[in-house]
């Protein structure tokens, strides 16, 4: 038998007996819904995660410096208003060039609530003094103008940078290039915008850090604070797998550097984006694990079930086979013949099961506040199952209807 | 044409052995048209069976078309089937969710040439149903559906077509339409051998060979 014919042949059974076919292969629809659904939930966390971290972090493959450890911060609650004064920008560099697996080094000073006024337009914004590095390293896209430069930096200039909210905020005609800004009572040019992120955008409140402006690191030190410690650095990894043990390397240098001894408290606190998103998905990963398990069993399950209806069916199609081995088809003929349409049916399942789990993903974030996302591979995996199942399931039940003599296929009374 | 030679059929072994066909021998010429009439359990289906290839004697010898089938596998008997045996049945046995057309191009499904194309709708015209080609057989009455099965079974140019009671499920008025058909296509030279008890039907053919227990009791030259 030809493969066209054999294709044509059952296609044409599946095709004209629809709802037994659906029935066959409920099972194997439902076991790749639930691998899929289940899949795209865990993936929608990581990812929504990840944005979220993206828009407030800027990069998630870095660990942050934070000035401020437990002690201090114990301190703050008692005492009031407590800063710490030990990380500095000789830090940024120590740890640039002592600590491996780092490919650079940012280090920003930040004053939220800093008084601005410009346009005839005064309030307040997020003040970052920040080294070149900073923006190109969070990836921040330029709208108009320019970044803040190393030129800027090393000639301490009185340059800002403004974040898409500030620079709607105060130049809402969107010509704020070249124009002056008052900075905590210092005059500053404008000299580029930053455009707003597509996950801020969506993210509100929380991500949003639009009301934010950039000047210079050495800037914001020496003219507007006169301090020589920054609030935060920001060390991006060469590679994130090694994210540990250059997080436990990190630590040791600066607590030798800040001189801490052994027992006492940290005076920063490092903050690690792919640890904590890590360990957010690490929650719901056990019941998820026990989900696609589940969902396995039902495949499991569907390709029993579609056996057993195989194995009825040859029972049920004896005259079928008796004529069609009347007519001159072999035992490899109704072998093939059975065994396509098992796949057949298998398969289609598997691809409703894929098509319900991609409408799943977009109609279940309209009713319930979840993201899913379904990686193709996992879709492509599930389908790929189905038609291992079919495989399986229709061997037997092919077999069974191929052995079975023509002279008594025949002679079975309908 | 066909040449049975001592030809034994036994079903099981021990105390379920049954003996359907006892040592019978007989032979049928090309273009002749014969019934093989007897009571039921008189073993006419399992004498069609051999003579059609989808069951081999226990003993004997069964000379198809000057070739032995004695040591013929079951590919090659199936091809064979394709070749040179149309079938007619009782029921019809036309393939479900399969139309009229479909229906009578099944067989070159597993011939090694594919069908010449318009050669299935003439076939359905030969037999007056051009009209029902994309008709399913649940669509068709009796008459329609057998006339569809003889489309079916003549479809490969058969040298033998074989009949199981072709007139057993249909009215007097339908059964005689196709028996006329078959008359038409003996009288082209076709071969025809039809099992049935009918013996309206049985006296249409040119002769008979009736069996009881297994055995040929009478072979005649009929009354044609």
């Amino acid at each position: 038998m030809r493969w066209s014919d054999t294709w044509n042949v059952t296609t044409r059974t599946v095709r004209r007996a629809p709802i037994r076919s659906l029935l066959m292969g409920s099972g194997l629809i439902l076991g790749v819904l639930v691998v899929s659904i289940t899949t795209a939930s865990g993936e929608g966390v990581r990812r929504e995660m990840a944005s979220m971290w993206k828009s407030m972090a800027g990069s998630i493959d870095a660990i942050f410096v934070q000035a401020g450890g437990p002690a201090q911060r114990g301190g703050q609650m008692a005492h009031g208003e407590t800063v710490t004064t030990t990380l500095t920008i000789e830090d940024a560099l120590a740890i640039g060039q002592q600590v491996p697996n780092v490919s650079a080094v940012a280090a920003a000073l930040m004053s939220p609530g800093t008084p601005i006024e410009a346009n005839g337009r005064s309030g307040t914004a997020f003040l970052l003094g920040v080294t070149p590095s900073w923006a190109s390293l969070r990836g921040d896209p330029i709208a108009a103008g320019r970044d803040i430069r190393e030129a800027d930096n090393a000639a301490m200039e009185r340059v800002v940078v403004l974040g898409s909210d500030a620079a709607s905020e105060y130049f809402p005609d969107g010509n704020a290039v070249g124009q002056q800004v008052r900075v905590a009572g210092a005059t500053f040019e404008v000299v580029g915008v930053h455009a707003s992120l597509v996950e801020e955008e969506s993210g509100g409140g929380m991500g949003s850090m639009g009301g934010y402006i950039h000047i210079p690191l050495q800037t914001a030190l020496r003219r507007v604070y006169n301090q020589d410690y920054v609030s935060t650095l920001m060390v991006q990894l060469e590679n994130t797998k090694e994210e540990e043990t250059t997080a436990v390397a990190l630590s040791e240098l600066l607590r030798q550097r800040h001189a801490i001894q052994e027992g006492e408290y940290d005076d920063f606190q490092l903050t690690r984006p792919r640890a904590a998103i890590a360990q957010a998905t690490s929650i719901n990963a056990g019941i998820r694990r026990m989900i696609i398990w589940i969902g396995v069993v039902a495949l499991v399950i569907g390709g029993i079930v579609v056996a057993n209806l195989m194995f009825a069916a040859t029972s049920d199609r004896q005259t079928e086979i008796g004529t069609r081995r009347a007519l001159g088809a072999t035992k490899g003929d109704v072998l093939q013949q059975f065994w396509v349409e098992t796949v057949l049916v298998a398969c289609t399942a598997g691809l409703l099961g894929v098509a319900l789990s991609y409408l799943a993903v977009i109609v279940v974030p309209m009713v319930w506040d979840t993201t899913l996302y379904l990686p193709w591979w996992v879709a492509f995996g599930a389908f790929a199952a189905t038609a291992l199942v079919g495989l399986i399931a229709g061997l037997f039940p092919a077999r069974r209807a191929a052995a079975m003599p023509p002279a008594v296929a025949l002679s079975v009374d309908e | 044409m066909i040449e049975m030679k001592n030809v034994t059929k036994v079903f099981g072994s021990g105390e379920k052995r049954v003996v359907a066909i006892d040592n019978v021998s007989c032979s049928i010429d090309a273009g002749e048209s014969v019934a093989v009439v007897g009571p039921s359990g008189s073993g006419k289906t399992t004498i069609l069976q051999i003579l059609g290839c989808l069951d081999k004697p226990t003993e004997g010898q069964y000379v198809l078309d000057g070739a032995s089938t004695e040591r013929l596998n079951d590919d090659q008997l199936s091809l064979l089937r394709n070749a040179k045996i149309g079938f007619v049945f009782q029921g019809f046995n036309l393939l479900p969710r399969t139309t009229a057309l479909e229906n009578v191009q099944a067989p070159f499904l597993y011939a090694k040439n594919p069908i010449a194309s318009g050669r299935a709708e003439a076939m359905l015209d030969r037999v007056g149903l051009a009209h029902r080609r994309d008709h399913f057989p649940n669509e068709l009455s009796g008459g329609e559906q057998q006339r569809v099965g003889i489309a079916r079974a003549l479809i490969r140019d058969p040298q033998l077509l074989l009949a199981d009671e072709p007139t057993g499920n249909l009215d007097a008025a339908s059964g005689g339409e196709v028996l006329d058909l078959f008359k038409e296509l003996n009288a082209q030279g076709l071969t025809i051998i039809v099992v049935t008890h009918d013996k309206n039907v049985a006296a249409r053919a040119q002769r008979s060979i009736e069996l009881s227990d297994g055995r040929i009791v009478n072979a005649n030259g009929g009354n044609s």
